[in-house]
């Protein structure tokens, strides 16, 4: 249950760690960290810290879950025991099994799978410190491993959580903002192609504060966006054209 | 005017130029404004003489091509075919093994087990791949079993004039073999293991 009681916006006019409401926390984004799989990145946002790795294309076991036209995509999203505060139980939580499934439809809506039939992909992402903003943070990193195991994409997938606290919209909610806070729009994007591949709702906003949240989430993710075609360029960039 | 210089580097998504300047070559797309893109990270080549574009990948995938050489290990030896798993592709080990068919000769009407068998290692040509489904010819002089085992007890099957000896329990059995049959170290070169003796 939502609370208004507790004060999540500081004397000043800022949020309780010192941010205006359009201003994302804090973004860390390295491409290219895991050495056994084919694609990886990292992603840190304030205090929330998420590694994505890819596998693939490979062949399907079982067989027979194999499609003739394109691969599948497997995403799987979990939460280390250790990344909250009470530990989490080992295992795939109901939770995590629908944010699986989400990520998995926005990140489809930007790879080639036509391209690989009979095969799938496998996208992990593991979120080893949660302070709200995890599926975002995930999609974010899942993209660029994506990119970086040379998985053929239409467009990077950036995304960030919008909410409201004692009645103004924020940019990029912490976790205290998402517990006692009205609402919580996390956001994906594909912003070349200025299509949303992610939104969800967690509750109310009014119809033009809907349109208010969607424009700041775009702000935000633009920001983000950059970030991820910079992160890539780094770690790619001692790379003349006359080696390739 | 183009969006991205000539051997710059790009990443997915990032316009590299409009579609009236140059055609879409490999590793981009055209999307519905005219833009095209980049589909994967990599360099950038504009072709001036042929007006095409292309993106030369940093990060190549596994791809198994008609013409291919490969080595398989059969898996399965029915009357007309075998199921076979590739495990080197023109020399080089892949790190994700696929299931490849060997298919008959149609001049041939023996079955399938009088040329390999199971457990066999084979050199094979990719003749088709449609849909993921990739079909290996070993119907050439070069092609056939170069490392065969026993169907009686596994062991190797040492190679004699006419047939194929095995060397523990003596029992004899035909398979389609390469002149190299039994090159240890041409097997071990092309799937990465240690030391090959």
């Amino acid at each position: 249950m939502k609370s208004n009681e507790v004060k999540l916006i500081r004397e000043d006019g800022r949020r309780l760690d010192g941010r205006a409401f359009d201003e994302l926390r804090p973004l860390k984004i390295e491409v290219g960290v895991l050495e056994k799989c084919d694609g990886s990145a990292y992603v840190e946002l304030g205090k929330t810290k998420v590694y994505a790795a890819v596998f693939g294309p490979r062949e399907v076991h079982p067989k027979h879950l194999a499609l003739a036209d394109r691969a599948i995509l497997n995403c799987r999203y979990h939460m280390a025991s250790f990344s909250v505060d009470e530990r989490k139980p080992l295992g795939m939580t109901r939770r995590e099994i629908e944010l699986s499934k989400v990520i998995r439809e926005a990140l489809e809506s930007v790879v080639f799978l036509e391209e690989f039939p009979r095969t799938c992909i496998d996208v992990y992402i593991e979120v080893i410190q949660a302070d709200g903003g995890t599926r975002t943070a995930g999609i974010t990193a899942g993209s660029l491993a994506l990119a970086e195991a040379g998985i053929p994409m239409i467009d990077l997938v950036a995304g960030v959580a919008v909410g409201k606290i004692n009645g103004h919209l924020v940019l990029d909610i912490s976790d205290i903002e998402d517990k006692y806070g009205e609402a919580d729009m996390p956001v994906a994007m594909a912003p070349r192609l200025n299509s949303i591949v992610l939104l969800q709702l967690n509750g109310r906003l009014t119809g033009e504060e809907f349109k208010n949240a969607l424009e700041l989430a775009k702000k935000g993710i633009m920001e983000i966006y950059q970030q991820q075609r910079e992160a890539l360029r780094r770690k790619y960039s001692g790379i003349s054209a006359e080696e390739v | 005017m183009v969006f991205a210089e000539n051997g710059s580097l790009v990443v997915p998504g990032q316009p590299l130029c409009m579609i009236e300047e140059f055609l879409p070559g490999v590793n981009v797309k055209q999307l519905k404004d005219g833009v095209i893109v980049s589909m994967k990270i990599g360099i950038v080549r504009y072709d001036f003489s042929q007006r095409i574009v292309k993106v030369h990948s940093l990060k190549t995938i596994e791809e198994i091509r008609v013409g291919d050489e490969v080595l398989v290990e059969v898996k399965d030896v029915q009357e007309k075919i075998a199921v076979s798993e590739i495990l080197a592709v023109n020399g080089r080990p892949i790190k994700y093994k696929r299931v490849a068919i060997i298919l008959p000769n149609p001049k041939i009407k023996q079955e399938m087990n009088k040329f390999v068998g199971v457990g066999d290692l084979v050199l094979a040509e990719v003749v088709t791949v449609f849909a993921g489904v990739i079909g290996v010819s070993i119907w050439k002089p070069r092609l056939g079993a170069i490392y065969s085992i026993c169907n009686s007890c596994g062991n190797f099957l040492k190679r004699t004039e006419k047939t194929l000896v095995c060397t523990v329990c003596g029992n004899k059995e035909k398979r389609k073999i390469v002149p190299i049959y039994g090159n240890l170290a041409k097997i071990g070169n092309m799937i990465g293991g240690g030391k090959w003796s």
